[in-house]
């Protein structure tokens, strides 16, 4: 080994040492940004043939596990879709219930005037209180659709929304791709990764790596987002047959995918499944809540005399059908401007009778409602308890998925987070070695200089 | 496992956000002293809560209900008074003039006063609620029970009003309480003694004595009927009133806080945020670089 290999020797190890540290400074600087795998060297010993050696330092490489990333993106995408439905069902249930003024608030108002009306019923205040009461009900019944319609436009709103933030994510994670296979940058991994798993909580999916070393996204469902330098873009189209809400597409070249009804996690499928189910059953319920009530009082009414003896007329006005009968349901125009008009008394007695009032008391406990199977009062406190029972179940749901994501999360950072006392001791490692490095230079250089001065 | 000092950070500060979320919560509880303010704090507690909140409204309703029944009555049972008055009147005014020592002239200027009782008693058998309602039409209460001669144009109609969740109570009477359908026709009577004594027909006067009475008796049953309506309502308040207060107890019992359990949660969340925040600072020392 000549003094000149030494030396050549000494030249490699600091390069080798001062590129371990500059990885540890690279780890200091980034140990709180987010997604950042810690990294280090690949030191390598070379070969000694014969009394010859070194340190040769390889690439950098990235301190991960691809299965962890995969379940945390997978718990990602769980804990996003139930937190998701939860705060859209929690939103829900706030303006279904305004305190002391929900449905079934209303509807035993409205029973309680009538037992007034049916001991008076000539007292005209009674009459004009009750006819208030029916419009109280009524507006009930109204806001309530109001607030679901109300609450399906705000979710489409975040749909659009999330909509044009997973297809950024598509294109980022394509372009990622595409750079890493001319340049294996760790931090270029990284982003990718942090975009997969963000796309992951809007889609839920699975990204795998290939062969080729590029990431493959696929949404839960199925639908394939990205496959190597190729990414879907995704769009939300305005749908005439959806009341004019979004349907959700991927969109690859001249190929599309319907997403509407085949997402099944992350943010996006919550959101439609809010949009598109909770809240159509929810407002279905109300809407046959509100013909099955409005339907059986007109029948009785219709039955029933006013005070000036005419019978046949209808307390409310609705739909036909069940279909948009709590949005338009109204006290009849005529009886809000004459209330003598309410059918309190049996036909053919006189205005004294109360009997009318009493038929209408007792749709208080039939079983008029859910098919025959409740009181209009049950089956209004149960449709509200419904929706809070739905964003509790979610509360619940999300608790499990946050404490899987947070026993993943420690495990990634397990593997590949920076923790800045390590970095120092290997700082101090390549500091020391760097030193020793420049002593055993400066003894080779002392030692080609005692033997240029004996030449 | 290995432990990043970044990773001990985060969850130091998750511990210190979850805490500070559950303080308020509790001092939410503690102040509005609601436990169950929406339906996802608890489904079945809510729905109970608001079962007994519309229990609540609806009795309030029916309680108003009887409380102007009870009014009607007792207005009823005034008139009625009245009339038995002016009946006792009659009573005395025809054994007075029945007797033989009463000349024509007296017996003809008492006449006017059997007119001065039968308008008395027509003005209070028109008896009006407070609404303007005729108490002693029936079904016709728009229009007087009796017309000006004392005929009753009224009909046998009664009203019920709801006593409780599952019952009603008559609360009206009629004025057929007063007519020959209940034994004497009162305004008659009253006719027939101004007819014997505008006659001097003191025979006719003597006659009138036992029909009077009878008269006095029907309508002293009267007042009995309209004063056991007026019981039933009374009693019905009082079990209104307690049936209102174990309704209350049900929805204080779902839906408020119990005080004492509400400030010792608050208190717990307090200590518990405060060693959250204790542990997050002892940490941030311990990772300080020295």
């Amino acid at each position: 080994m000549s003094l000149l290999g030494l030396l050549s020797l000494g030249s490699n190890a600091l390069t080798a040492q001062s590129a371990g540290i500059a990885v540890t400074g690279r780890n200091t600087a980034n140990v709180a940004t987010e997604g950042y795998s810690r990294e280090a060297v690949d030191f390598q010993a070379e070969l000694a043939a014969p009394l010859v050696g070194g340190v040769r330092s390889g690439g950098l490489y990235r301190t991960s596990d691809p299965l962890l990333g995969k379940n945390e993106r997978d718990a990602s995408g769980a804990a996003s879709y139930k937190g998701s439905l939860s705060t859209a069902l929690h939103d829900l249930e706030t303006t279904l219930t305004p305190s002391g003024n929900t449905i079934p608030d209303q509807l035993a108002n409205l029973f309680g005037g009538l037992s007034q009306l049916a001991g008076e019923p000539l007292d005209p205040y009674l009459r004009r209180s009750l006819v208030t009461d029916g419009e109280q009900v009524a507006r009930s019944f109204r806001d309530a659709a109001a607030a679901i319609s109300s609450a399906q436009d705000d979710s489409d709103h975040r749909i659009r929304s999330m909509v044009s933030d997973a297809s950024a994510l598509t294109t980022q994670i394509a372009n990622a791709n595409k750079r890493l296979a001319v340049n294996p940058d760790p931090v270029l991994a990284d982003q990718r990764d942090l975009a997969a798993r963000k796309l992951a909580e809007l889609v839920g999916g699975e990204a795998r790596i290939d062969s080729d070393g590029k990431m493959r996204f696929v949404a839960a469902g199925g639908v394939v987002l990205v496959d190597g330098d190729r990414a879907a873009s995704l769009r939300a189209v305005p749908d005439a047959t959806m009341g004019n809400h979004v349907r959700v597409e991927a969109v690859d070249g001249n190929h599309v995918d319907q997403l509407t009804n085949s997402l099944t996690g992350g943010k996006l499928a919550a959101e439609l499944e809010f949009r598109d189910k909770e809240t159509v059953a929810v407002g279905q319920s109300i809407d046959q809540l509100a013909f099955d009530f409005a339907t059986s009082w007109n029948t009785i009414h219709r039955g029933n005399a006013a005070l000036d003896g005419t019978t046949g007329r209808d307390f409310f006005t609705l739909t036909a059908t069940a279909t948009g009968a709590a949005a338009s349901l109204q006290v009849n125009a005529a009886i809000v401007a004459d209330p003598s008009l309410i059918a309190a008394a049996t036909p053919g007695t006189g205005p004294s009778n109360g009997q009318g009032a009493h038929d209408l008391l007792a749709l208080r406990d039939s079983l008029s409602a859910a098919g025959g199977t409740a009181s209009v009062l049950t089956q209004g406190i149960t449709i509200l308890a419904g929706v809070g029972s739905s964003a509790r179940s979610a509360d619940t749901d999300l608790e499990i998925e946050k404490q899987r994501l947070e026993v993943l999360a420690n495990a990634r950072d397990s593997v590949s987070g920076v923790s800045t006392e390590e970095e120092m001791a290997k700082l101090a490692a390549f500091q020391h070695a760097h030193e020793a490095t420049l002593n055993f230079i400066s003894t080779v250089n002392s030692l080609m200089s005692d033997l240029i001065d004996k030449l | 496992m290995r432990v990043t000092e970044h990773r001990l950070m985060e969850q130091a500060a998750a511990g210190v956000t979850s805490a500070r979320d559950k303080a308020a919560k509790a001092a939410m509880q503690t102040q509005s002293g609601i436990s169950v303010s929406r339906p996802s704090d608890n489904p079945s507690a809510w729905a109970e809560g608001v079962r007994a909140s519309a229990r609540h409204s609806m009795s309030e309703g029916r309680g108003a209900s009887a409380l102007r029944a009870h009014e009607d009555l007792v207005a009823t049972d005034d008139a009625f008074s009245v009339i038995g008055d002016a009946l006792s009147s009659l009573k005395a005014l025809s054994v007075q003039m029945a007797t033989g020592t009463i000349s024509a002239n007296e017996r003809a200027g008492a006449v006017s006063v059997v007119a001065g009782l039968k308008a008395t008693s027509l003005a209070f058998a028109n008896v009006r609620s407070n609404s303007g309602e005729y108490l002693l039409a029936g079904n016709l209460g728009d229009k007087p029970a009796f017309d000006a001669n004392g005929v009753y144009v009224g009909d046998t109609g009664q009203r019920s009003v709801e006593v409780g969740e599952s019952g009603v109570s008559t609360s009206t009477l009629t004025g057929t309480a007063l007519t020959a359908a209940s034994g004497v026709d009162v305004f008659a009577l009253f006719d027939t003694v101004q007819t014997a004594l505008s006659t001097n027909n003191a025979g006719a006067l003597q006659g009138s004595i036992v029909t009077i009475t009878q008269a006095i008796e029907q309508v002293a049953k009267a007042r009995t009927d309209t004063g056991n309506k007026m019981l039933v309502f009374e009693t019905a308040e009082d079990a209104r009133a307690q049936f209102e207060v174990r309704l209350a107890e049900v929805h204080n019992r779902e839906v408020e806080a119990d005080p004492i359990k509400a400030a010792a949660a608050f208190t717990d969340a307090q200590s518990n945020l405060q060693q959250a925040q204790r542990m997050a600072q002892q940490l941030v020392e311990m990772l300080r670089p020295r």
